[in-house]
């Protein structure tokens, strides 16, 4: 049966696992396409079809099977349920509404089955499979808002900066500089928007917490003004949205006082006002004492904060800067999720990653020619087979394709620092569920000069398809390699201080015509010619 | 907006990284030394004489060489580039020493330009701001500390020493204590009140130099 094998490699193709690639799911994936021995794979359609009537009874008339009313189970343990999960049937398309043990339960495949099957045999079938793993899950569908601009006013040593973002923007500058402060001052506009401004929030984003007086700008020679002021400007299919933030301490002399956000203050009677207008339009006979307990509900719930898709970007903004102990599982000291700010999580992110970020997982091999397969431990039992000493938590074991096979395998408590790291910026990167505006501080920790180059062109490309916005420093050189400076979503700045003390931040750009520069970025840096390098010595 | 400086040693940049905050302003952020620099690493800087890693001739040939200034200039906000290079080796480098009359200083200025473009093949000269010293940049220090006219001062460098000797002002030969010495250069008012473009037209050439073209 030609077309129970070529149904059999579709699923494979699809993504499901070896599971799902056998005769009972490959005869369900026929029938709910509608495809006959004879018929073409573009010819597929969509039809809804309940399991007993429908499913089972086309493999025993159209493929001449016998598949009594018994097997049922079986259908929908190999088929049904597996093909739900993975988004290639919907269930009960025709009546949403219906029971779940209704006799009248029906199946339909999805249109973008369909769609994709129109490939399957031309040299197109690759690349219309890339398109279905992105489109299977609606999380994969990357975010399309970007901050174009941040101003940061009086914010540790940058009095006034203002900065156009791309979408992949590298930070370079002496020790000192004020790179890790602009990286900050975003961190503290986010943990507002989250509702979570206060130490936990602020040092959970990555901000390191200094005494108020240190925090606000002070400069010799000039007053010292008790507002940190915090402008970003989202562009979001060519609109402009802009987020303000105001910052007052609450004691300026106590470690532990405080930040007040003085602009959520000034908005908080719109924000009570729109609740009201939210519980007036769905209840109409509330009782005072009733509109009081329901807008407490709401505030209590959400805030009396903008809550939008981009105080949310802002809100999951952190600064991730790895420690190789941290990904390795042996400690775990920052509480993000789904990854920490020094590396924690990653075993759990990337075990629970769909078809698709997997897919896209695994051009980490690249990278490493000695990896064979990522495997998860999911019932942590390596450990007591001898793979590890058990002190580390991560679940996360590599194959080395050159060792002999029954000993080849070997935890991320034994592996080598470099891997951790790459699979941590990949998987950050390619997750739905990692934040959409990240940083990174000092991504070189760890990688080889000749790795963070490649390592850099792949996240470029990586945070284009996944929609992702990013702020990266580094000391290492070769990270510059890795950029096209003439691609306008890629930024390189140059942050340093002047006779003042002030940080400010420019942007490295070639003049126009200098399309053909014949010297590397890296270079360029080493012998000066960039700034970003301490001058005095 | 970035100045690259191409000079003989870190001690030139540090003077006029001074001037060029004196007189327009500009913070030493925007000053990017191209020359001297650090291509050269600690192993190969070992078996150098101070002399042959400080002086003209690496003036000459980055002038020569062209490429560092090229790669400088192709960056947006990259639009000059001051060379500085001391008179004192003039016949060296293929600029015989004048008569010294009144118009010395002008004269060696212009033949030492004309000197530097035919290094640069001629090219870049709208971008160029050219900081000749004559004879030395010390002359142009000497102005800070000995209200007298330094232009045609043979030996610069040795009078220097002994001014500040003898004023018990310690330093040596490095970018900081340059930078320290030459520190009365960096504030407009004392260029007016002690007048120190009288003192040596080199200096005075080069500052007229910058409030042109800056």
């Amino acid at each position: 049966m030609e077309k129970i094998t070529e149904a059999q490699t579709i699923l494979k193709d699809l993504g499901l696992p070896e599971s799902q690639q056998n005769k009972v799911s490959a005869l369900t994936f026929l029938a709910l396409c509608g495809i006959a021995p004879d018929d073409n794979w573009n010819n597929a359609k969509k039809q809804s079809l309940t399991l007993s009537k429908g499913i089972m009874e086309f493999a025993n008339n159209i493929y001449g099977q016998d598949y009594k009313q018994n097997t049922r189970e079986s259908f929908r343990k190999s088929a049904i349920n597996p093909f739900l999960n993975f988004q290639i049937i919907d269930l009960n398309p025709d009546n949403p509404n219906l029971s779940p043990q209704s006799s009248n339960t029906h199946y339909a495949i999805k249109e973008l089955i369909i769609d994709t099957l129109k490939h399957y045999g031309t040299d197109n079938w690759s690349n219309a499979l890339e398109l279905f793993k992105k489109l299977q899950f609606k999380e994969n569908i990357e975010e399309t808002a970007l901050i174009r601009q941040i101003v940061i006013n009086n914010y540790k040593s940058v009095e006034n900066i203002d900065i156009e973002l791309g979408r992949f923007n590298v930070f370079i500058g002496a020790n000192g500089s004020g790179k890790s402060n602009i990286l900050e001052a975003i961190a503290m506009i986010g943990a507002s928007k989250g509702n979570d401004l206060d130490l936990d929030g602020l040092m959970d984003r990555g901000v390191r917490i200094a005494n108020p007086r240190l925090t606000l700008s002070s400069f010799l020679g000039k007053q010292t003004n008790k507002e940190i002021n915090i402008t970003t400007v989202f562009e979001d299919n060519g609109k402009t949205i802009p987020i303000q933030s105001s910052f007052e301490s609450s004691n300026i002399n106590d470690l532990y006082a405080k930040w007040i956000d003085k602009e959520i203050e000034s908005n908080s009677p719109e924000i009570i006002r729109d609740y009201l207008i939210e519980i007036y339009s769905n209840k109409n006979n509330l009782s005072k004492d009733d509109i009081l307990e329901e807008l407490n509900k709401k505030i209590r719930n959400r805030g009396i904060h903008e809550d939008n898709k981009y105080t949310q970007i802002l809100a999951n903004f952190a600064i991730f800067n790895l420690s190789t102990q941290a990904l390795r599982g042996l400690y775990s000291h920052s509480r993000k999720v789904p990854l920490g700010i020094n590396g924690e999580g990653l075993d759990v992110l990337i075990s629970n990653f769909n078809n698709f970020e997997y897919s896209k997982l695994l051009k980490c091999k690249i990278f490493f020619n000695w990896l064979d397969k990522i495997i998860f431990d999911k019932q942590d039992e390596f450990k007591l087979t001898g793979h590890k000493l058990g002190k580390s938590t991560s679940t996360l074991y590599f194959h080395d394709k050159f060792m002999q096979k029954q000993n080849n395998l070997f935890s991320a408590e034994n592996a080598n620092e470099g891997i951790l790291h790459v699979i941590f910026y990949l998987a950050l990167f390619i997750s739905n569920k990692t934040p959409d505006l990240f940083a990174i501080d000092n991504i070189e920790t760890a990688l080889n000069p000749s790795l963070c180059r490649s390592l850099i062109k792949e996240l470029v490309t990586l945070s284009k398809e996944r929609g992702k916005q990013t702020l990266i420093t580094t000391h290492n050189p070769a990270v510059l390699d890795g950029l096209n400076l003439h691609d306008d979503s890629q930024r390189l700045f140059e942050v340093y201080r002047t006779d003042d003390g002030m940080t400010k931040v420019r942007r490295i750009k070639f003049k126009k015509g200098a399309v053909h520069k014949q010297h590397k970025l890296s270079e360029m840096w080493m012998e000066g010619l960039l700034g970003a390098i301490p001058q005095d010595f | 907006m970035k100045i690259g400086v191409i000079c003989e040693g870190h001690t030139d940049r540090a003077v006029i990284r001074n001037i060029l905050k004196g007189l327009k302003g500009v913070d030493s952020s925007q000053i990017v030394p191209l020359r001297p620099d650090y291509s050269v690493d600690e192993t190969d800087l070992s078996q150098m004489t101070v002399d042959n890693y400080s002086n003209w001739s690496l003036v000459k040939a980055e002038c020569e060489n062209r490429v560092k200034i090229d790669r400088f200039l192709s960056v947006e906000g990259h639009d000059i580039v001051i060379i500085h290079i001391d008179a004192d080796c003039s016949d060296e480098y293929g600029v015989p020493k004048l008569v010294k009359n009144a118009d010395y200083s002008e004269k060696m200025r212009d033949a030492i330009i004309t000197k530097i473009n035919e290094w640069l093949g001629n090219k870049f000269q709208d971008q160029i701001l050219y900081a000749v010293a004559i004879e030395e940049t010390e002359a142009w220090i000497l102005t800070i500390f000995d209200k007298k006219n330094s232009t045609k001062s043979a030996d610069p460098k040795a009078k220097l020493k002994r001014i500040l000797s003898k004023m018990g002002i310690k330093y040596n030969n490095t970018h900081a204590s340059f930078y320290e010495i030459s520190e009365k250069f960096s504030k407009k008012k004392h260029f007016k009140k002690e007048k120190f473009r009288n003192y040596n037209k080199s200096l005075d050439d080069f500052c007229q130099e910058v409030e042109d073209k800056l």
